[in-house]
């Protein structure tokens, strides 16, 4: 979480409060999107929308910070065809996402008190 | 003005950070979320650059950045990925981007990246910017040196200031499709003034068709222009395309148009309106893209006066006059052009001459040249088909232009030779009316054009005594040449004789072409034709 907590903070050196909380909200929706797809396309066996959307999740989670999501999503983006099974990966990144959003949550609302 | 990116980007976060980061540098930005409106933006909006992602959910960022740049777009693009692979980084360029950059990344490093291949887009412009102006400078210095030049331009000799007036028209007005007009006396070089219209215009690269409609029986005209299909007429075996189709795309230059039937120049307006025809014996319309060039000796406007001219068509036509000054008035280029013509004939006839004397020059200079640089170039022929030698020498110019003071009547005014010229064509009209009848009937003063008695070359040549004259091979040797001098010891005989003689000559001398023949002798091929038919009739000659 230290690592969440110090990108955050980076990005917010470069935002106005506001526009950090837009981004902040934006990045929110876009991970609960992406997430959805990731398990839609590991249920359905598409390895290549799977990777697609990992991509995505990678990208969104470097944004904000979030060291072992990207990472989990990275691994997403490269997997094997023989690597662990998509529905695994996708829940785990489900995980770890849901974590993600707690946190941006906590952070909204701290930086919105703060406002 | 505010420099414009477009961010391409499907997540909304990631493009709004995009959006925020680039609007406080100062740009202007515009989101695409997916391949098709990033197109769609592009050719609308006309970015000066695009932050390219590489996964969209349409397109490949990389398939995405090809087709923007096979649009035509000379916008900067730099890719952003979520993978710092070089494999990523090397196919974005390969691609055509400008540089990458891999998330996250902060505003500074979005600036310097965006700047720097903005920077590069600039320099590239003003690179391509200073060659063009490059390029229209040595344009127009070339045009300039083109025109100061003895060498003249497109073809022209000559840098007299009536010439460069001229040659400043036809640059003027050859990239236009206006309509040209050309004017100027007998050979002061009306076809070589439409076809260097031609070679400097955007058109240059499809044909030019020259077609002298003085030159061609009046039966014969229509099929020329427009064509004809097979069984239009007794004798056309085939189709056979016209002039106007041939130089759809180019140019079509209608020569002595003056000379054109009244019926044909109604026919001719119709085309010049619509660049539609249908050729002789054919019903469906052909549609070319033509540019008109029209030349005359005559005085357009008083042809329309005199109703000989349809005033449509004089207006559809008479768009950009152009007028070719006669030699007369064209000072040292009378110089110039008899030295490359002196030059040229001592090539092809193998004669060692280099130049004139100074003597032989002011001789040229003096005299008036009524038959301008086609008479100019008959007497450098001359001088080097029956000489020798390094140096032109006076003795070597041949009558008349040897004979200070002797020189044809050039004095009357320009309307007044026009005059007698559209007398002299009105006359040539009336089929039964002889070349004597015409003389008689014309005003003292004839345009120099007529009298003038060129070098003796064979053609003039005239037979001793009288004898039975043969289409085929109407004259023998030894004949003496006419000349102003040999003249007064001539058989005298009358006249409609003489004329016949001539034109037979001339028909001889020629291999029966009659165009070349009628303009050996500076009359209207019609004229010859119409002669010809009516001797035939008559049994004086092979039919």
């Amino acid at each position: 979480m230290s690592d969440d907590h110090r990108f955050a903070a980076h990005l917010a050196e470069d935002l106005s409060p506001e526009d950090f909380r837009h981004v902040l909200g934006l990045l929110r929706d876009d991970l609960v999107k992406l997430t959805g797809h990731l398990e839609a396309a590991a249920a359905a066996g598409d390895e290549a929308v799977f990777r697609k959307v990992a991509h995505g999740i990678a990208g969104s989670a470097s944004t904000a910070g979030p060291y072992e999501l990207e990472q989990a999503a990275r691994s997403a983006m490269t997997r094997p065809s023989d690597g662990p099974p998509l529905i695994a990966m996708a829940a785990d990144i489900r995980h770890m996402v849901d974590a993600v959003l707690v946190r941006i949550e906590d952070t909204l609302r701290e930086d919105g008190a703060d406002a | 003005m505010h420099e414009r990116i477009l961010v391409v980007e499907d997540l909304a976060a990631q493009a709004e950070l995009a959006r925020i980061f680039l609007a406080g540098l100062g740009f202007e930005v515009r989101i695409a979320a997916t391949g098709a409106a990033a197109l769609e933006a592009v050719s609308e909006w006309q970015p000066d650059g695009l932050l390219l992602d590489i996964e969209l959910p349409d397109v490949n960022g990389l398939d995405l950045l090809k087709q923007i740049q096979a649009n035509g777009s000379d916008a900067v693009v730099v890719v952003v990925t979520a993978s710092a692979s070089m494999e990523t980084a090397k196919a974005a360029i390969r691609a055509g981007a400008e540089d990458f950059v891999v998330k996250p990344y902060n505003k500074d490093r979005l600036s310097v990246t965006l700047s720097n291949a903005l920077q590069r887009r600039a320099l590239a412009h003003g690179q391509r910017e200073l060659e063009t102006r490059l390029t229209h400078a040595q344009t127009r210095l070339q045009d300039a040196e083109a025109k100061l030049s003895p060498k003249g331009f497109v073809g022209f000799i000559g840098a007299s200031e009536p010439m460069r007036a001229v040659y400043d028209i036809i640059q003027g007005v050859a990239r236009s499709k206006a309509s040209v007009f050309i004017t100027g006396e007998s050979g002061t070089g009306k076809e070589l003034a439409a076809e260097a219209l031609h070679k400097s215009s955007p058109r240059a690269a499809r044909q030019f068709i020259a077609l002298n409609c003085g030159a061609i029986p009046r039966d014969l005209l229509e099929s020329e222009i427009f064509g004809h299909m097979k069984g239009a007429f007794t004798g056309a075996t085939s189709d056979r395309v016209g002039a106007a189709k041939l130089a759809d795309g180019g140019t079509l230059f209608l020569d002595e148009i003056g000379e054109m039937p009244l019926e044909m120049q109604v026919k001719l307006l119709r085309f010049v309106q619509t660049g539609i025809f249908s050729p002789v014996g054919s019903s469906k319309p052909v549609q070319v893209d033509v540019r008109f060039v029209c030349a005359t000796n005559r005085d357009p406007m008083l042809e329309v006066q005199a109703g000989r001219f349809p005033e449509d068509l004089y207006y559809r036509l008479y768009v950009v006059p152009v007028e070719l000054p006669p030699l007369r008035e064209r000072g040292q280029d009378v110089l110039l052009i008899a030295r490359d013509f002196l030059a040229r004939f001592a090539k092809e006839e193998r004669r060692g001459f280099r130049g004139f004397s100074s003597t032989s020059e002011a001789m040229l200079m003096a005299y008036p040249w009524p038959g301008n640089v086609r008479q100019l170039q008959n007497v450098v022929r001359n001088i080097v088909v029956l000489h020798d030698g390094e140096v032109v020498s006076p003795d070597m110019i041949p009558a008349p232009v040897n004979r200070p003071g002797a020189a044809p009547p050039i004095a009357a005014p320009p309307i007044a030779a026009q005059q007698i010229r559209a007398e002299r064509r009105r006359a040539e009209d009336a089929p039964t009316q002889s070349l004597a009848e015409m003389v008689a009937s014309a005003p003292e003063y004839i345009e120099p054009e007529t009298v003038y008695v060129p070098p003796p070359e064979p053609v003039y040549q005239m037979p001793a005594t009288p004898h039975p004259i043969t289409y085929a091979a109407p004259f023998a040797a030894p004949i003496p040449p006419i000349t102003y001098a040999a003249a007064p010891e001539m058989e005298i005989m009358p006249l409609a004789t003489m004329e016949r003689r001539l034109i037979l000559a001339a028909l001889s001398r020629t291999d029966n072409d009659i165009p070349r023949a009628a303009a050996l002798l500076e009359i209207n091929p019609s004229t010859v034709y119409r002669k010809v038919s009516a001797w035939r009739k008559e049994g004086l000659m092979p039919a």
